[in-house]
């Protein structure tokens, strides 16, 4: 008993961890500045131009706007370029986009007058990377022109390496489990001599010859161990790999030679659907249907089934299944889960 | 890691809240019904048929490791069949190529058991750790059928591109296949290579099926009000997008915050 309730208040505590470290920010929001570092950093302090109100702005089809990259390089592009995320200026308005509501509308967040932002030892420095996403930096990897958040930390971001590290523990730990099951099946079946045990006496001799191959990984000076672990998981392991995933594509054409038996309505449906997705993804799929209006071409039709009917099932089931990720998520975290792992007891 | 922004916040609160407060008044003895789901109505049958023909069944908890919400739906079904194998004698042999599934598949079915009063069934050695690679594992697993003669199999979890290379050869050797994944893209190789599909949210809410607890089905109910929630902002949106004017567009888009 007493087991069943301490795995329940580990679970309890590290879900807890969990769901503050993502609806808490990772700096106190009211000692955050988020803006564009505007002079070279120092290890004491940033000066920053930071984002402060929102505006409207409406530029014509033909001008040409300056769009500045989170290196701080900028380029001149036209507004149907313009992404939200992207900093413009555009004559002396200049910001941050945060919603196209229109062609050529835009609504940018402006920048205020520069603030001095001093780096004391619980600050942390958040760079806006190429690809759009947060990077934790040191104020050494700042750069005049970077796109920056920069506040107080409130921790419970900063532990979560240490948390994981946790499970890192815990899996090397479960993989002496999975090693005693191997030992266990292999030993049992040369054991009790049951079919096919030679194989098992196989597993034990390589199991030994990957440990001693295991000595020449990244071990340039043994030459003999390097060989022997060049031989082990290139020359045999690597190939054995392809050879298995190459089974896939035997397997994908007996699998769909059966889903294509026209037995049912739904199947039919499926069979119609998949020929002209196959046939609009090849040239002759275009040949075919040369003669038709663009839009009832088969490379279009295709796209449309899987780009607006597909998308839209797979959407409805995304909702789904994040709904019962939440719902399992929060029956295991507060050891409701009943059936599997906890009794009534508990 | 992603941090939520005010509506996400809102959202995550709204819909524990919905989930929690149905799972405690389905507990004060409310009713509730719940549709039939065929894949997992099936698995009675599965495990049946391998009662009959006096043959193992086997069981294949995905790829996924315990951070994989599908891996944890995955030991509810474990949980169930072990449940069903221990009442008829049926043997289950569960296979992975997770080693930290090994101790948790071994607990799981060892209570099962030990719930049906047959706590003698359980053999550690049918939680087996075939291989560390999932390739790998699905060709052990195709060399345990033939070797075990099994007659029923359960693939329940998260997969990748092996799940036909672990369906197929079942198939092929003739016994009967129940899957489950919440992975979308493995879905159609499931649907043509097994008997029975569990599809997506499905999986998710097997446990609650399969165990008909008032706390798992009450966790449902809350999941399908959610839903209606999300139809109705969905509604919401595309009439406002539509037919809005600019301010009532900026209004929505503000309020409900999308991906920016």
């Amino acid at each position: 008993m007493w087991k069943k309730r301490l795995i329940a208040l580990v679970t309890f505590l590290a879900g807890l961890y969990y769901f503050l470290e993502f609806v808490v920010p990772p700096t106190v929001p009211w000692a955050t500045v988020r803006g564009v570092v505007v002079s070279p950093p120092t290890k004491s302090q940033l000066v920053v131009k930071p984002f402060v109100g929102k505006q409207f702005v409406s530029i014509g089809t033909n001008e040409k706007i300056e769009r500045e990259m989170p290196d701080g390089s900028v380029s001149i592009i036209s507004p149907s370029s313009v992404k939200i995320g992207d900093r413009i200026k555009w004559r002396d308005k200049a910001g941050k986009v945060v919603n196209i509501p229109a062609q050529g509308q835009f609504v940018i967040e402006s920048y205020g007058s520069p603030r001095t932002v001093k780096l004391a030892k619980n600050v942390i420095i958040f760079r806006k990377s190429v690809s759009g996403s947060d990077e934790s930096v040191t104020w050494d990897y700042v750069k005049q022109g970077n796109e920056v958040k920069v506040g107080p930390s409130t921790f419970l971001s900063q532990w979560q390496t240490n948390v994981n590290d946790f499970f890192v523990v815990l899996g090397s730990l479960a993989w002496g489990m999975g090693l005693f099951s191997l030992w266990l099946v292999h030993s049992t079946a040369i054991r009790k001599r049951r079919g096919e045990w030679g194989l098992s006496v196989v597993f034990f001799v390589f199991v030994v010859f990957g440990v001693i191959a295991g000595y020449g990984f990244g071990n340039e000076r043994v030459a003999w161990a390097k060989n022997l672990n060049d031989l082990a998981f290139d020359y045999m392991l690597v190939p054995m790999g392809s050879t298995i995933f190459s089974l896939l594509a035997f397997y994908m054409a007996s699998a769909a030679y059966r889903s294509f038996k026209a037995k049912t309505n739904e199947a039919i449906m499926m069979m119609l659907s998949a020929l002209i997705v196959m046939l609009g993804q090849i040239p002759v799929g275009l040949w075919l249907t040369n003669w038709l209006p663009p839009s009832a071409q088969l490379p279009v039709v295709s796209q449309w089934i899987l780009y607006v009917i597909n998308s839209a099932a797979v959407k409805g089931m995304w909702f789904g299944m994040m709904l019962g990720a939440i719902a399992v998520g929060l029956r295991f975290w507060l050891s409701l889960e009943r059936g599997a792992y906890f009794d009534m007891e508990l | 890691m992603e941090h939520a922004n005010i509506q996400i916040f809102i959202a995550t609160v709204v819909m524990s809240f919905l989930i929690l407060y149905k799972i405690f008044s389905a507990r004060a003895g409310k009713q509730i019904y719940i549709r039939r789901i065929p894949g997992l109505t099936e698995i009675d049958e599965a495990v049946g048929r391998a009662t009959e023909m006096g043959r193992p069944m086997l069981f294949h908890p995905g790829v996924g490791d315990f951070t994989q919400i599908g891996t944890l739906a995955a030991m509810g079904v474990l949980g169930y069949v072990a449940k069903l194998g221990a009442k008829m004698g049926t043997k289950l042999i569960t296979i992975t190529a997770i080693p930290i599934v090994v101790p948790v598949a071994q607990d799981v079915i060892r209570q099962s058991y030990a719930s049906e009063g047959r706590s003698d069934m359980f053999d550690p050695e049918d939680v087996r750790f075939l291989a560390a690679g999932n390739d790998q594992l699905a060709l052990a697993s195709a060399a345990l059928m033939k070797q075990e003669q099994t007659a029923s199999h359960f693939y329940f979890g998260q997969y990748d591109y092996t799940s036909l290379l672990f369906t197929e050869p079942g198939q092929h050797h003739g016994a009967i296949q129940i899957a489950g994944t919440n992975d979308y893209f493995q879905i159609p190789f499931f649907i043509a290579s097994c008997d029975y599909t569990v599809i997506g949210e499905e999986l998710l809410a097997a446990s609650a099926y399969l165990t008909r607890e008032a706390t798992m089905l009450g966790s449902l109910i809350g999941q399908d009000y959610g839903k209606i929630i999300i139809l109705a902002v969905i509604l919401i949106g595309t009439l406002v997008m539509t037919f809005g004017t600019p301010g009532a567009r900026q209004l929505f888009d503000t309020i409900v915050g999308t991906y920016k």
